[in-house]
């Protein structure tokens, strides 16, 4: 995946923990899915941000055991987290309605 | 952010499972997709990416991430360096001598050499005095001393003082004192404030004025528990009330670094100097003016000395000069040149140890050069590899700098035990913190130059396939330090010779004396107990008796001094008169020696009598006045005739100068230390006349000592406890030391073998510096070119051509660097010409002995990694690559 702003990357999976509780791969996952392919997160990037997530204290995790029994480490939001999640939504519209006035435009 | 992030990382267990969790999700993924395991798991790899590197970025979110990442390094160094052992001791090893070894030898000269005085300005501070052949040391005759204080313009101030004397606290417990004279000026003029009270008054520093001292910290602190009230207070002086009007600050010491528990004003009375021959001897010191230099000050003071000279008898003026020379000359006067000479000798180890542990770094990283190139293939970060090599070279530092640290206590605990006394400061040498500071950073800076040196070489892939080629420059780097780690070494190896033989003919020259089976007491009067010449004479008598009826004891002679040095009584000999000559003209004619001897001196130390008699002893209970010369003062006396029989006029201060008889002549003996020219000597009847006794060598208080020399083939050891209760049994007071005549020569030689010694300890630190220093460089010539070998003997070179190969690059080195050294040795030892002693700086026996040495152990260095190169299997090695 091309880079990724580091803001978006994390409001990606901010967006994506909101469902349900995921370890990195399906986390990963979802995102391809729900992009259609367009976004394909690498683990070069997704694990720094989770663990930098978790170490801002807006996301948590445990080990649990995963679909096919293996151990995993599945993280889960906040309600720091969950807040922070509102707030960059809203800051996102924002952003986003003002990039596509400016597009537009031309 | 949390402080407690910084500790709470995850194990790095954890996140490796973590991202296998991910990994093997992808496989399973792709044969979902329907591909086979193996390919799978091919793709994911794929997809995956550097799993190493993803784990380090994950990692670096942590603020203690770094924290990790230098454990992990330390441990991986500590790892690496375990698993090659022999480099690491030879670099640590390396390190600690070169540390040690110039820490220990700095903080020793630091003093001598660099540190400042304990004086305001101290570089603006000189000794200013005259210098005769009598007294070497500059000294100046009150006569002309107020007359140059009073003329003298190149000083700020001029100030003098008298030496020190032992004086005597009498009140509630007495003790033994050192009490230093000095003129009023002188603390001012060496800018030294008092720590309480007030310096000297002038109407103090007068024959009569009112009695003052000052008082030193340790005795304020030993004697007065630093009591506030001990200014004002009287003390019994030598049995004079003595006012106390100040404390010496603590770091107070004399020029002359002579121990001073008390000053007090010299009350020298001016207006009697130069009258009917009276003068004070005194040594003067100035504070030149800003700017001015001594050499300066010495042209300025010509005139003022050109009128003393005029004053002087006649004889004494070719042989006196003006002399002003820095206090710190003053001070550490010949010291200064074995301080020049040590400091020498641990810089060449210094080098020769940096120029190793360089050497050996570089080899070791062109042995890595292939781990790194494939690890940087394989995705790790240049700044993780850079961050280990450095780690592991600082390791290495760290390592050495701690062997450093042991290194140099024990070398200067070494030093200070065996160094003879006489060398300023030797006894408060300390490790010199700023010095081993500056080591530290020495050590760190090389290691993370030299360490970090493969990371430079920017492709090391490419280097490593073509790396005959990019080693070569490296190696030739390695040649040179080893060139000069060999010619320096030559250097110390022939320096060192040149001290060792210089201990040992100072040792065994011919002394004039025998040496064998004999022990020598001195006995000490005091002046309390024995305060005039019948009391000295009568325990001497007393105990010459006892002494000659100990079983096994065949002789005993008295005297007032033994040669070959240590006190002797030494005059000019111009001043004697021959009965029927005229008196001599022009130059004082150099010293004579002079001692008080009993009968049985001659025969005790086997000096022979070569013509006449020596004394006897009716002579001894006679009243006539009789002496024995030497031949030396023979020859120069009475040349070609035969002075037995002859009268003399020996000019004596003290006595109203009798004509005496000369009853003998005998063959000369060593005199004045063992490193000097002998001097004329002649030797008086030490009679049974009280008057004979009032003269003699001040002991440590002013008292008079008297030697015992006794020729036994008994233990020396069960002897003393012998002589010691024989002395105890006349008086119990009387202190009494013993030596063999073999401890006093060897005492002599002290210094000369302190230095010999150290400087021969540097060589085979060298040396063996060296050896290790040319093993490497060989055995790295072997392991690079091993192919190159192996294709030779597999075209058909036999052992020669491969010794011949390999060899040559060693034999060139050696070669080069002895004849570099030889070139080095030539021009270093004539620097320190003023140390040899019966052998010359060039002395060709001594260099060759130290090229045979350097070969013998360089043939041994290259013996080994030779034999390995003659051991290439060429079928292996080809292989291998």
């Amino acid at each position: 995946m091309s880079d990724f702003l580091q803001g978006t990357l994390d409001l990606l999976i901010l967006k994506t923990l909101a469902l349900e509780p995921m370890h990195g791969w399906g986390i990963a996952q979802r995102i391809q899915q729900l992009s259609d392919d367009a976004l394909q997160v690498g683990q070069g990037s997704l694990y720094p941000a989770l663990h930098r997530l978790e170490l801002n204290e807006l996301i948590d995790s445990k080990w649990e055991a995963s679909e096919n029994n293996r151990r995993a480490k599945y993280y889960s939001l906040t309600a720091q987290g969950r807040r922070r999640l509102k707030s960059e939504l809203v800051e996102w519209k924002r952003t986003s309605q003002a990039i596509a006035l400016v597009l537009q435009e031309g | 952010m949390k402080l407690r992030a910084f500790f709470s990382q995850p194990p790095r267990r954890e996140l490796d499972e973590e991202l296998r969790f991910h990994f093997e999700a992808l496989v399973e993924q792709n044969i979902k997709h329907g591909l086979s395991p193996e390919e799978a798991r091919r793709a994911a790899r794929v997809a995956f990416g550097d799993m190493e590197k993803a784990a380090e970025q994950t990692s670096g979110q942590y603020p203690g991430w770094w924290l990790e990442t230098v454990g992990q390094d330390i441990r991986y160094g500590l790892r690496g360096l375990g698993r090659n052992l022999l480099f690491a001791v030879a670099s640590v090893a390396t390190l600690a001598v070169g540390i040690g070894a110039t820490t220990a030898v700095f903080s020793v000269v630091d003093r001598i050499l660099f540190r400042s005085l304990p004086y305001a300005h101290d570089d603006r501070l000189v000794s200013v005095g005259l210098t005769a052949p009598i007294m070497p040391q500059e000294f100046m005759l009150g006569s002309s001393y107020y007359v140059w204080k009073e003329s003298q313009t190149p000083f700020e101030s001029f100030t003098s003082w008298s030496g020190t004397n032992s004086c005597e606290l009498s009140e509630m417990s007495p003790a033994h004192l050192a009490c230093a004279y000095v003129e009023a000026d002188f603390l001012p003029t060496l800018g030294i404030g008092l720590l309480r009270g007030r310096n000297f008054q002038t109407d103090e520093d007068v024959p009569n004025g009112p009695r003052v001292a000052l008082i030193s910290y340790g005795l304020w602190k030993a004697r007065f528990g630093m009591a506030e009230d001990v200014l004002g207070k009287t003390i019994s002086l030598d049995g004079d009330d003595v006012r106390i009007v100040g404390v010496l600050p603590r770091t107070f010491e004399l020029p002359t670094l002579d121990r001073a528990d008390i000053l007090v004003p010299q009350r020298v009375d001016r207006a009697a100097q130069g009258r009917q021959g009276i003068a004070h001897i005194m040594f003067a010191l100035g504070r030149l003016k800003p700017g001015v230099t001594a050499a300066q000050a010495a042209s300025a003071l010509q005139p003022q000395f050109d009128q003393a000279l005029s004053l002087a008898p006649p004889r004494f003026r070719s042989e006196v000069k003006l002399r002003v020379r820095s206090l710190r000359d003053y001070q550490v006067h010949d010291a200064r040149l074995t301080a020049w000479v040590l400091l020498g000798a641990v810089f060449a180890v210094l080098l020769i140890a940096g120029a190793n542990v360089s050497g050996l770094l570089l080899a070791r990283a062109a042995e890595r050069e292939t781990e790194f190139a494939i690890r940087k293939s394989l995705g790790a970060s240049r700044s993780r590899l850079l961050s280990q090599m450095l780690t592991e070279a600082l390791l290495l530092s760290v390592l050495g700098i701690l062997g450093g640290w042991i290194v140099g206590e024990v070398l200067l605990r070494i030093f200070v035990n065996l160094a003879p006394k006489g060398i300023p400061y030797m006894d408060q040498a300390r490790l010199d913190g700023r010095v081993f500071a500056f080591a530290i950073v020495v050590a760190i800076v090389s290691g993370v130059i030299f360490g970090s040196a493969p990371f430079w070489s920017h492709d090391l892939l490419r280097e490593r396939i073509f790396r005959n080629v990019t080693g070569a420059s490296r190696a030739r780097a390695r040649q040179v330090l080893l060139v000069a780690q060999l010619s320096v070494t030559l250097m110390l190896l022939a320096a060192a010779g040149l001290l060792l033989r210089t201990a040992r003919n100072l040792q065994n020259q011919g002394l004039g004396i025998r040496t064998g089976q004999l022990v020598t007491a001195t006995v000490h009067f005091s002046r309390q107990s024995y305060p005039n010449g019948t009391k000295r004479m009568q325990f001497t008598n007393q105990l010459e008796e006892r002494l000659k009826q100990i079983p096994g004891v065949s002789s005993v002679a008295v005297s007032d001094s033994v040669p070959p040095g240590g006190l002797e009584h030494d005059r000019i000999i111009g001043v004697i008169a021959v009965e029927g000559k005229p008196k001599p003209e022009g130059g004082t004619g150099g010293n004579v020696v002079w001692r008080w001897v009993t009968p049985s001196y001659f025969s005790t130390l086997g000096i022979r009598i070569t013509r006449g008699s020596g004394f006897t002893e009716e002579q001894r209970q006679a009243n006539d006045h009789v002496m024995v010369m030497s031949e030396a003062m023979a020859a120069r006396l009475f040349p070609g005739e035969d002075p037995v029989g002859r009268h003399l006029d020996l000019h004596e201060a003290d006595t109203n100068n009798p004509w005496y008889t000369v009853v003998g002549v005998a063959a000369n003996v060593k005199n004045g230390g063992l490193a000097t020219e002998s001097e004329p000597e002649y030797y008086k009847l030490w009679r049974n006349r009280p008057e004979d006794w009032n003269t003699g060598f001040a002991g440590a208080d002013g008292g008079v000592l008297a030697t015992f020399i006794l020729s036994t083939p008994a233990n020396p050891q069960a002897l003393a406890s012998l002589i010691r209760s024989e002395v105890a049994g006349i008086d119990g007071a009387v202190p009494v030391e013993f030596e063999t005549m073999r401890q006093r020569i060897t005492s002599l030689a002290e210094r000369p073998r302190f230095e010999a010694a150290l400087l021969s300890l540097f060589a085979v630190l060298a040396v063996g510096l060296a050896a290790v220093g040319l093993y490497g460089v060989i055995a790295f010539i072997v392991s690079r070119r091993t192919q190159e070998i192996a294709v030779r003997i597999a075209l058909g070179a036999g052992k020669q051509d491969i010794l011949a190969l390999i060899g040559r690059d060693g034999i060139r080195m050696i070669g080069l660097g002895i004849l570099l050294g030889i070139v080095g040795a030539l021009s270093i030892s004539r620097t320190f010409r003023a140390l040899l002693f019966g052998v010359t700086a060039s002395d060709v026996f001594t260099l060759f002995g130290a090229i045979v040495l350097l070969l013998l152990v360089s043939a041994l260095a290259m013996w080994m990694p030779l034999r390995r190169a003659l051991r290439v299997d060429p079928m292996q090695a080809l292989r291998y690559e």
